[in-house]
């Protein structure tokens, strides 16, 4: 839901500053290596296609989600000169930080999940468990290490969707959102707009 | 697969490639990189 708020807010951001030529200033951003970011969703793709469950089931899908962040990083160090990218790669860091001190997994506490799934009790949510079709494991907020950086941020109604995201998501939709405004990121750049004439 | 060409033809541009390549990769960066966010109806045990 995050993702699909940056991405129709950047867009909208882009026809707003460019009107017409919006979409060719998308199209002139430089981006070097795509493939790099495209490994790294790749390689998450078996993480995130299981269903709940213990989360010492998915030894293999967990080595290849860490490893997808030194494709994204790699992605990130490419692209460094873009603005918008600098923001994605802080949030890729800060979600990789919150992962690698808590076990190769996004930390999710019950309270959160109680919070998004409407209905549910504590109870539902045992500590230890992988949450389906996510990269979160369900860990109390005390046992768990930098948990200001754990998907503890939830996105309210009216959003149709409850959504649990962390401080590195936002950074990340952030990032994206300001991509989307061409090469130049959010300032007036004369050079992308002689080069785009 | 007559009208599948002439739709081709018609925006299948070098300029919209290079937006839908674009686009592609900052949706594969967000979802990799996680701000796709911890959606309901996840399940746990």
């Amino acid at each position: 839901m995050i993702l699909a708020l940056a991405v129709v807010l950047g867009l909208v951001a882009s026809l707003i500053r460019h009107r017409d030529r919006a979409f060719r200033q998308i199209a002139a951003i430089p981006l070097r290596s795509a493939w790099l970011a495209l490994v790294g969703l790749a390689l998450q793709w078996p993480l995130l296609q299981a269903p709940g469950g213990s989360s010492r089931q998915l030894g293999v899908q967990q080595m290849l989600f860490l490893l997808s962040h030194l494709w994204l990083l790699a992605f990130v160090w490419r692209n460094r000169q873009l603005a918008g990218v600098q923001i994605v790669g802080l949030g890729v860091i800060c979600n990789l930080l919150v992962i690698a001190f808590n076990g190769g997994f996004m930390p999710i506490t019950p309270e959160t999940l109680v919070h998004i799934n409407p209905g549910s009790a504590l109870e539902h949510w045992p500590i230890g468990i992988h949450y389906g079709y996510s990269k979160d494991i369900i860990l109390p907020g005390e046992g768990t290490n930098l948990w200001v950086l754990s998907d503890i941020l939830v996105l309210p109604p009216p959003f149709p969707r409850p959504t649990a995201f962390s401080v590195g998501d936002l950074l990340v939709a952030a990032g994206i959102l300001v991509l989307l405004q061409g090469p130049g990121g959010l300032r007036k750049s004369a050079t992308t707009e002689s080069s785009l004439s | 697969m007559k009208k599948l060409n002439d739709l081709w033809i018609r925006y299948g541009t070098p300029s919209n490639l290079k937006l839908l390549y674009v686009l592609l990769t900052l949706v594969a960066l967000a979802v990799a990189g996680g701000a796709p966010g911890t959606g309901s109806g996840g399940g746990g045990h």
